[in-house]
């Protein structure tokens, strides 16, 4: 990742968190101290807000002061080799990204589809993504891979899989 | 004690959590070897099976884990100049050139031999010391134990990486996690929203296997496209009685430093390991050999770094303070068993703390035998596609983190953890102090209530007490010496 990139990262970090401990001081107005001290619920929150809020913002200052200087400003992105075909390229640039997008729709899938059907379709899609791409490998290991899950969680130790909402 | 000691061993071996340690020292292994898999992560993995067995099993296994994790990474850093772990970054400085002069075998018979003699020295120490601390951290109240969970955050300074000013905000990310819920003293719920999800505040566990798993698993698909360099040939395992007594006074030397260095909060196996190498150095009578293949250099750093595994659970079981992000992770292990880690674990859980104690001495055992039968099948797993151990970590974090309560919250809060993990490890902020503060935050937050509570809200309380006055000290001491470090570091970077 280049330094602009990460500066706004950092600074996106640092400002996400101090909202939320913005907004953790006005929530918590509705919290009050016990009678006479300092003590309540409110206590500990607003204290590790204020450090938190305090330290945040020294980090983003930092950060700002990093993008200024002009030695690292220099770009360290390493460009990946072309495939050739502009869908294999487009996924192996964005595969950080599009894990994560894998990870959401796995999640609405088992909430809709259950353990079984979701991680079915969430091996070989993930699979695919890591570059590995031998359909009978990937057809067995999905298999193996969800019966062994299947056999290990639900039958042997009686844990819960998640079931479908669907059906 | 011993008696203690020796139902420990009964009962270790009379059900299944010898098997279940076994298992958990090939496991460990396993993912050592793996670069960029860690114990931690396994450890992290594998807590919510632990949840459907009795804790002195589920326990052993965790145990298992961490000790095989640290010796597993040796082996790929003899015969692929890559740590396995951080812990084994000493260990390639002489064992790699030892395999590349054809003594691959030597190189991993040494390891796997200095690894179990110093944590089996660790165990020992460990077995005899932690009880005697407990003894004494029983006396103390909820002044002390403020000043204690303050003295564990302290401990962030030490992990913090390259910048103080990111660790801390990073514990202060785990401490307002740590507020969500019900308050400890005026029972108010806060930050709940009207969501019951969050009337119990946010498990530990999903942000656990969040922070520590999930990150890794998006952090192999970032890697996917590294070529692994090539591998060194291995050869016959195993070493002769003239070279196992040139090393036995570095191995034994190594597992004292080792086994104070983990007993210091703040402080980890890598640590250990160089330090261990260091002194080893200097104390050689081949000086002139480390760097090119000394065998002194792989014994000494292997076993350092596993009698460092068994250091850092003296002032995790003792005390309830982590040291580390591997011991951070088996304390979360511990709570989620309903244990409550500190001094009256060893009163009111005399069973499970003495079998746990049992199987850290054990697993040393379980690692020499692995270590030289299974060396060839350990170096195979270097050759496992790594991709596909990657989409599996993906779905153990989801089932993992669903386990503990069946709830598709806790696997929203594990992603999201895991993302949050992800972009700390690019932008460089420490993750274990995220973990520190969730744990270290309700033993601070509801004892400062207990102790104001008492002392009608007067702060002097504090001074009054010489075990308090004790631990002011120390944690002055702690925060100023490292403030001066990381000024000094500054000043010379």
């Amino acid at each position: 990742m280049d330094t602009k990139r990460k500066v706004a990262l950092e600074v996106g970090l640092n400002v996400l968190f101090i909202a939320i401990a913005i907004g953790m001081f006005i929530v918590s107005k509705e919290y009050k101290f016990v009678r006479g001290t300092l003590l309540g619920s409110r206590t500990f929150p607003i204290l590790i807000g204020s450090i938190m809020s305090i330290f945040g913002i020294v980090n983003i200052i930092k950060a700002l002061s990093v993008s200024k200087s002009p030695e690292t400003t220099t770009q360290e992105r390493v460009e990946e080799e072309s495939s050739g075909n502009g869908f294999f390229d487009f996924i192996r640039k964005y595969r950080v990204a599009i894990a994560v997008g894998l990870m959401v729709v796995y999640y609405l899938m088992l909430w809709l589809l259950g353990f079984i059907i979701a991680t079915a379709l969430f091996l070989p899609a993930m699979l695919y993504l890591l570059e590995y791409r031998k359909p009978v490998k990937v057809a067995i290991i999905t298999v193996l891979g969800v019966a062994f899950l299947y056999i290990a969680f639900k039958v042997l130790l009686g844990v819960p899989l998640p079931g479908a909402k669907l059906f | 004690m011993i008696t203690y000691l020796l139902d420990g061993f009964g009962f270790l071996f009379s059900t299944m959590a010898a098997p279940a340690l076994l298992g958990g020292v090939v496991l460990g292994i396993i993912l050592g070897v793996l670069p960029g898999l860690t114990a931690t992560m396994g450890i992290a993995l594998l807590i919510p099976l632990t949840y459907y067995v009795s804790p002195s099993i589920g326990l052993s296994m965790l145990i298992g884990i961490f000790a095989g994790g640290i010796y597993g990474g040796s082996v790929s850093a003899i015969l692929l100049k890559t740590p396995g772990t951080p812990a084994a970054g000493a260990t390639l400085l002489d064992g790699y050139p030892l395999a590349q002069s054809g003594h691959a075998g030597k190189a991993i018979a040494i390891a796997t031999i200095s690894s179990a003699i110093g944590g089996l020295i660790g165990a020992l120490i460990l077995s005899f010391l932690a009880p005697q601390i407990a003894k004494i951290a029983v006396r103390f109240g909820p002044p002390e134990y403020v000043l204690l969970g303050v003295y564990g955050l302290t401990m962030i300074s030490y992990v913090a990486g390259t910048s103080l000013i990111k660790g801390l905000f990073a514990g202060c990310i785990g401490l307002l996690i740590s507020t969500f819920g019900i308050d400890p003293i005026t029972s108010v719920p806060r930050f709940t929203f009207g969501t019951l999800n969050l009337l119990t505040g946010f498990e530990l566990l999903p942000i656990l296997i969040g922070i520590f798993a999930m990150s890794q698993a998006i952090e192999g698909v970032r890697d996917s496209r590294e070529i692994a360099p090539p591998q060194v040939k291995l050869t016959k395992v195993g070493i002769s009685m003239k070279e196992f007594f040139r090393i036995l006074p570095h191995i034994v030397k190594s597992a004292f430093i080792g086994t104070f260095v983990g007993a210091v909060p703040g402080t980890g196996t890598d640590i250990a390991a160089f330090l261990s190498y260091g002194e080893a150095k200097r104390s050689s009578k081949h000086p002139e050999e480390f760097g090119k293949g000394s065998i002194e250099g792989v014994a000494a750093p292997e076993s350092g770094n596993n009698a460092c595994v068994n250091g850092a659970m003296i002032p995790m079981f003792t005390l309830g303070i982590p040291g580390e992000a591997a011991t951070a992770v088996i304390l979360g292990g511990l709570m989620v068993l309903g244990l409550q880690p500190g001094p009256l674990l060893f009163s009111d859980s005399p069973d499970v703390i003495y079998t746990v104690f049992a199987s850290t001495i054990t697993s040393n055992v379980f690692m020499i035998i692995l270590g030289i039968v299974g060396a060839r099948f350990f170096a195979k797993v270097l050759s496992l596609p790594k991709s596909v151990i990657v989409a599996f970590i993906f779905v153990f974090s989801v089932l993992g983190a669903y386990s503990m309560r069946n709830s598709m919250f806790d696997i929203v809060v594990m992603m999201t953890a895991g993302l949050l993990g992800y972009i700390f490890s690019i932008l460089d902020y420490p993750v274990p102090p995220v973990l520190l503060g969730v744990i270290l935050g309700p033993l601070v937050e509801s004892n400062l209530g207990r102790t104001l509570l008492v002392s009608d809200g007067n702060l002097l309380i504090f001074f009054k007490r010489p075990i308090s006055i004790f631990f002011i000290l120390i944690i002055v001491g702690t925060i100023g010496s490292n403030i001066y470090k990381h000024y000094k570091s500054k000043r010379t970077a």
